[in-house]
C-alpha cells in the first residue's frame, strides 16, 4: 500500500530548482529503497520524478549530477513540472498537509499536518484530494505514537559513546561509587537530556553547514546527565524511595550515607568538567542550574498544602526543578557551536518550554495514571501537600477540594475524594491545555534552526513529551 | 499517641473521643469549679485538644519537618488570677535544641462555670527559636491565643476539661505540684 506524503524536496540541481510541493506516494519498498540510499549516497543515483499533481505513483530525487543518465519518461517528468499548469498546482498543494522531507535527510518519517488554512476551493480536484491527503495523514499519525528510540535515531551513536565515557568518569575513584554508578547509568535511563544536547548541538553546527559537533559538545551531554542523575540520587533519598527506573535505588542499596556522597560526587565531578570547558558564559548558565535544583526543592517544601499559590509560582517551580537545566544546556550547546545569540536565546527558551510542557505533563500523570502504571497510588504529589497544576486549576472550580488540603486528606477516602475532584473540576484538561500552549512555544522556538533530521526531531521530541499523556 | 490531636485526627476516632468525653462531663463531681478555686490552681498538661495546625499553617510554621512539639502545660495562680501557658518546641535538626512559647493572660470569674480570658503577653526564648518564628510569629499566635471565654465542664482532683468560644474542647491532666 501507498504511503502518501507531500513532501519539500531540497533543490540539488538545475533540474529541481523549481520544486517546493509534491505529493509523492511512496511505497514501502520505495521508503526502503531511500532509506538505502541516504546510506550509500555515492555516484550518480538517479530516479525519476513523476509527479502529476493528483494521483503519485512513484517517489525520485535527483542526486548531484548532469542529466546525463536521465531517461525520457524523466525528462518528460522535469517538463511535466515547469508547466503552468503545474505550476498553479504546486501553489494549491502548497497550502495543504506539510512535512519535511529533504532529499539529504531521506527518511519520511516526519509529519505535521497543517490544515488551519483553507485549501482553495478553487481548483476542486486538488482540495479534494489534499483533504483526503490531510485526513489520511492525521489519521496515520493517530495510530502511531512516536517511540522515543526512532527520535533519538539521528544522534544514536553520539549517545552510545556517552554512556561509555559516563561510566568510566564516575566509577574510576572508588569501587563503590562504581557500582552505585551502575546501578543509576546501566539500562533504564531515557538519557532525554543528553539526546537533546545532542540534537541542538548537530542542528545549531548545520547553521554553520557543518556536520560533526566539537568535544565540548560531547561533554556538555555528560554533564548534563551527570547533573541529573546527581539530583535523581538525592531525589530518592529526599522521598525515600525504594525503586527507580525498575531497579532499587542507590540509598536502598547502599544506605542514605553512601547515597548522598555519590550525589554530592556525581556534582562536584560535573562542575570539574564544566570549569575546564572553559566558557564562563556557558559555565555560568550550568552552575546557575545547581544552584535552580535547590531553590525549587525548598521553593516546593515551603509551600506545601498551600491552596493560595498562584500558578505563576507553580511555573517558577517547576522551571527550577526540570526545565533549568534542559535550557541551560540547550542554550550552551548553541554557544558552543559559536551561534548567534538570538539563535542561543531561542535554543534556551526551546529547553525552557520543552521542561515546563514536560514537567507539566508529569504532574498530570500522577493524578492519571492508575496504581497499576505508576507503582505508587494516584495523586501522591497531592498526598505530600505538593499543589501542581491540575489541583491548581480545579481549587478555582471545586471549594470542597481546598478544605481536603487544608485537612492534610487525614480522613480515609479523602485522598481518594480529592483526586476525583480534581477531574471533576477540569483540572486534567486545564492543565493538559497548558503543557500544548509550552509546547507550541517549544516548537516556535525551534524556527531558526535549519530544516534537517536533527531540527526534526526536537520537533517530535515535543510531540513525544506530549503524547505520554495518551 | 495521637499527639494531642493537633496534627489531625481521623474522624471517627474524633468522633469517639469527644463522646468519651461528654461522658465524662456528665459525671462531672464538680459543677461549680469557680467555688473550688483551689482545685484549679496548679500546673497541668495538655492531653488532647481541637486545636488543629493543618496544611499551610503547619507547612509555615515549620512544624512538619524541622520543627517538633514538645509538652503543652498550663499553671494557673489564682492569687493573681493569672494563667500561663507554655509550649515546648524542639528542633531535632540543631541536636534536640529546645525553646517555648510562654502566654500569660489573666482571668475573671464570670459564672460559676465560666470565665473570660484576657491575652497579656508572649515570649519565646530562646532567641534563635524567635528567629525561627519571627516571620510568622502573628500566625503562631493566632493558634494558642487563649482569649475569649473558657467554661470548665469537668474538674476532679487529677482531670479538667473545658470548652471555649471558638468551640474548642481542652482535656488537661493535673501535675503533681512541684
Amino acid at each position: 500500500m501507498a504511503h502518501v506524503f507531500l513532501a519539500r524536496i531540497k533543490p540539488l540541481n538545475i533540474f529541481c530548482e523549481v520544486e517546493q510541493w509534491r505529493h509523492i506516494a511512496l511505497s514501502r519498498e520505495e521508503i526502503r529503497r531511500i532509506r538505502e540510499l541516504r546510506a550509500t549516497q555515492s555516484g550518480r543515483l538517479c530516479h525519476s520524478i513523476h509527479s502529476r499533481c493528483g494521483a503519485m505513483t512513484s517517489t525520485a530525487f535527483c542526486a548531484r549530477g548532469s542529466d546525463a543518465g536521465l531517461g525520457y519518461q524523466q525528462r518528460r517528468a522535469i517538463d511535466h513540472r515547469r508547466s503552468a499548469k503545474c505550476w498553479s498546482r504546486r501553489r494549491v498543494v502548497a497550502e495543504g498537509a506539510t512535512i519535511s522531507f529533504t532529499a539529504d535527510s531521506g527518511s519520511p518519517t516526519s509529519l505535521s499536518v497543517n490544515t488551519s488554512s483553507p485549501i482553495p476551493a478553487g481548483d476542486a480536484t486538488n482540495s479534494r484530494f489534499l483533504n483526503g491527503v490531510a485526513s489520511y495523514v492525521q489519521r496515520r499519525e493517530r495510530r502511531e505514537k512516536l517511540s522515543l528510540n526512532e527520535i533519538i535515531e539521528p544522534v544514536s551513536s553520539d549517545l552510545d559513546a556517552l554512556n561509555q565515557n559516563l561510566q568510566s568518569i564516575v566509577g574510576v575513584q572508588n569501587p563503590l561509587l562504581m557500582s552505585a554508578a551502575e546501578q543509576i547509568f546501566g539500562a533504564g535511563g531515557k538519557r532525554m537530556r543528553p539526546a537533546i544536547v545532542f540534537l541542538v548541538s548537530r542542528a545549531t553546527m548545520q547553521l554553520a553547514r557543518l556536520n560533526t559537533i566539537h568535544l565540548q559538545h560531547r561533554r556538555l551531554a555528560e554533564i548534563t546527565e551527570m547533573i541529573h542523575t546527581a539530583s535523581l540520587i538525592h531525589d530518592d533519598v529526599l522521598d525515600e524511595s525504594d525503586v527507580r527506573r525498575g531497579k532499587e535505588t542507590v540509598h536502598q542499596l547502599y544506605g542514605t550515607r553512601i547515597a548522598v556522597l555519590a550525589g554530592d560526587f556525581m556534582f562536584a565531578q560535573s562542575s570539574w568538567y564544566l570549569a575546564n570547558l572553559d566558557n564562563l558564559e556557558v559555565i555560568k548558565l550550568i552552575s546557575q542550574v545547581i544552584k535552580d535544583f535547590a531553590s525549587g526543592e525548598i521553593q516546593q517544601a515551603s509551600s506545601l498544602f498551600d491552596s493560595d499559590i498562584t500558578l505563576d509560582n507553580y511555573l517558577d517551580k517547576s522551571y527550577y526543578k526540570t526545565a533549568s537545566l534542559i535550557a541551560a544546556s540547550t542554550r550552551s550547546a548553541a554557544i558552543f557551536s559559536g551561534a548567534d545569540p538570538s539563535v542561543c536565546d531561542k535554543m534556551f527558551d526551546y529547553g525552557k518550554y520543552l521542561g515546563l510542557a514536560f514537567q507539566i505533563v508529569d504532574d498530570i500523570l500522577d493524578f492519571t495514571q492508575s496504581t497499576a502504571q505508576l507503582g505508587k497510588p494516584a495523586g501522591s504529589d497531592l498526598a505530600k501537600g505538593n499543589l501542581t497544576a491540575p489541583a491548581l486549576f480545579a481549587l478555582d472550580k471545586e471549594p470542597e477540594l481546598r478544605k481536603l488540603i487544608d485537612s492534610e486528606f487525614t480522613d480515609e477516602g479523602s485522598l481518594e475524594s480529592a483526586v476525583q475532584l480534581v477531574k471533576r473540576g477540569g483540572g486534567i484538561d486545564r492543565a493538559m491545555e497548558l503543557a500544548k500552549q509550552k509546547a507550541e512555544l517549544a516548537i516556535q522556538a525551534l524556527e531558526c534552526l535549519p530544516v534537517g533530521a536533527a531540527r526534526s526531531s526536537l520537533e517530535k521530541m515535543v510531540e513525544y513529551v506530549l503524547e505520554r499523556v495518551f | 499517641g495521637i499527639n494531642r490531636g493537633i496534627f489531625g485526627v481521623q474522624t471517627p476516632k474524633k468522633i469517639a473521643i469527644e463522646e468519651l468525653i461528654m461522658e465524662l462531663e456528665r459525671l462531672n463531681p464538680c459543677p461549680n469549679p469557680m467555688e473550688n478555686l483551689p482545685k484549679l490552681d496548679g500546673n497541668w498538661q495538655l492531653l488532647y485538644s481541637t486545636i488543629s495546625i493543618l496544611g499551610s499553617k503547619r507547612t509555615k510554621l515549620g512544624l512538619r519537618d524541622f520543627i517538633s512539639l514538645g509538652d503543652f502545660t498550663q499553671t494557673i495562680d489564682i492569687a493573681k488570677m493569672k494563667a500561663v501557658n507554655t509550649i515546648e518546641f524542639t528542633v531535632p535538626a540543631f541536636s534536640m535544641f529546645r525553646g517555648s512559647l510562654t502566654i500569660t493572660a489573666s482571668y475573671r470569674i464570670t459564672s460559676p462555670t465560666h470565665v473570660d480570658i484576657t491575652y497579656e503577653s508572649s515570649t519565646i526564648v530562646p532567641n534563635q527559636l524567635m528567629n525561627l518564628f519571627e516571620k510568622n510569629y502573628d500566625l503562631l499566635l493566632g493558634i494558642f491565643n487563649p482569649a475569649g471565654w473558657l467554661e470548665i465542664t469537668y474538674l476532679d482532683e487529677s482531670w479538667r476539661v473545658g470548652r471555649d468560644d471558638k468551640e474548642n474542647i481542652f482535656l488537661l491532666e493535673k501535675l503533681p505540684s512541684s
